[in-house]
């Protein structure tokens, strides 16, 4: 058990064997044994560390809103409660100049987008600082996203993207489980989850054609029931005003994955 | 489940990473690609809940990423990769004594694989306790030797560590996991 490869014997232990039989009975066991450790199951990764390292890695370019010279002074620019009741029109006029320039393209998930960017880029400043602020790698991630968004011309491409913001805000929702005293951006949190989830991921997915549906939406369905796993999980180990947001989150998800797995069956009748 | 990443291509790595010490960030990308799969299930054993391993494992890569000019051409990668994986789990260890323990998830059971010279569920199931059981120092030698194919030298540099430490760590191990796994693998004696 000491030997680096189990599959090179010295000479004498190999002798020894030939004219064993227990021993023999042994070693296979021993090698059952080592064959196995190397396939013992683990849960699956969520693909977000590694989506996250690999973007980052390879430098895509992300807007940097506080240093943008067309960026409006920061208390001019309404936090968004998101709410697809508003006159939209209007809420475009509130939009940075770079949000705008994205306003034709899927107009609604755009703006989930930009309410995310907005809350992200107040998100702890006082209305009158408009210093540069240090990366936030959260906005740099949905930034990015944003960008990605304008570019995707396919419903199955812009599922994607909302897929991937929907998992930068679950993760961001349990790195500050703990921290987050008050609750309040725990709450925010869930609200846009809530829209990316139901109002944006899943009226785009309905918008993939039938015969798509199964091999686009469904790792997406699988994704979603992950990310309730997960906040379920968090939540269990969070202050108990953290812990509902993320139980809601849970929830959230799973109507997600529910409504997703509808429309691939509707597309399989 | 996560299986393992596809074979090792020695020649072709060296290639990748001169290239990504030279700047190629889409070289680098395909290093992350190749190693990231056994470096998160070794994770996974260590930290016994996906989620740290994801951390862990995203917080190793862009360390290596950031520090790659640090790199001695030449050298094993993987047991570099590693080596800063362990320390990035060892801090967070540190660090966790502190505060209050997440929750650690159930595993997902292990596909026996073929019929033949496969465990029953049930000795996959022992074993995969035994070796959540084991001391952390045990099982990080045993796991990087298991899944990171590593070598004892390896994994003495990865853990700071001699070379006889990591054989015996690696031994102590294997027989805590034959001592427990015996009665469901071994016929009975006959007297």
């Amino acid at each position: 058990m000491a030997v680096e490869e189990p599959a090179n014997l010295p000479v004498e232990l190999g002798e020894h064997l030939d004219g064993c039989e227990a021993c023999r009975a042994w070693m296979r066991s021993y090698g059952q044994m080592n064959e196995a450790l190397n396939r013992l199951a683990v849960p699956a990764s969520g693909g977000y560390g590694k989506i996250a390292v690999l973007e980052r890695v390879r430098g895509v370019p992300t807007i940097n809103v506080s240093q943008s010279t067309n960026h409006k002074p920061i208390d001019s620019v309404k936090p968004m409660p998101i709410d697809l009741e508003d006159d939209l029109p209007k809420k475009k006029r509130q939009l940075a100049p770079f949000a705008a320039k994205y306003w034709p393209v899927g107009v609604i998930a755009a703006t989930l987008l930009v309410g995310v960017i907005a809350w992200l880029n107040l998100r702890g400043q006082k209305p009158q600082q408009q210093t540069p602020q240090p990366s936030d790698p959260m906005l740099d991630n949905v930034v990015r996203l944003n960008v990605e968004f304008a570019k995707a011309q396919a419903p199955a491409d812009r599922v994607e993207v909302l897929t991937k913001l929907a998992d930068e805000l679950n993760q961001e929702m349990r790195e500050i489980a703990r921290a987050d005293g008050t609750g309040e951006n725990m709450q925010a949190l869930e609200q846009m989850y809530r829209k990316v989830v139901l109002q944006g991921l899943v009226a785009q997915a309905k918008q993939v054609a039938p015969a798509q549906r199964a091999a686009v939406l469904g790792p997406i369905a699988n994704r979603l029931a992950a990310a309730k796993k997960i906040a379920s999980e968090t939540a269990a180990a969070s202050p108990e005003h953290s812990a509902v947001r993320l139980r809601n989150v849970a929830d959230i998800a799973g109507d997600g994955a529910v409504e997703i797995h509808k429309l691939i069956k509707e597309a399989a009748i | 489940m996560v299986s393992r990443d596809a074979g090792h291509l020695p020649g072709d790595e060296s290639g990748l990473i001169l290239a990504a010490q030279s700047g190629d960030r889409e070289s680098f990308a395909r290093l992350v690609e190749r190693y990231w799969d056994s470096l998160y299930r070794w994770l996974c054993h260590m930290t016994r809940d996906g989620h740290a391993a994801e951390d862990l494992a995203q917080e190793t890569f862009l360390k290596a990423f950031a520090a790659l000019d640090r790199f001695r051409a030449g050298s094993n990668f993987r047991a570099w990769l590693f080596r800063i994986a362990h320390n990035n789990f060892v801090n967070q260890r540190r660090s966790m004594r502190h505060s209050r323990q997440p929750l650690t998830q159930d595993f997902p059971e292990t596909d026996p694989g073929p019929e033949e010279d496969a465990l029953s569920k049930e000795a996959l199931q022992l074993l995969t306790d035994a070796v959540a059981k084991l001391p952390a120092d045990f099982r990080s030698a045993l796991m990087l030797r298991a899944e990171a194919d590593l070598s004892f030298k390896e994994i003495a540099d990865i853990m700071g560590i001699t070379e006889q430490t990591a054989r015996w760590r690696v031994f102590k191990a294997r027989q805590k996991l034959m001592t427990v796994l015996e009665p469901e693998l071994l016929p009975p004696a006959r007297g």
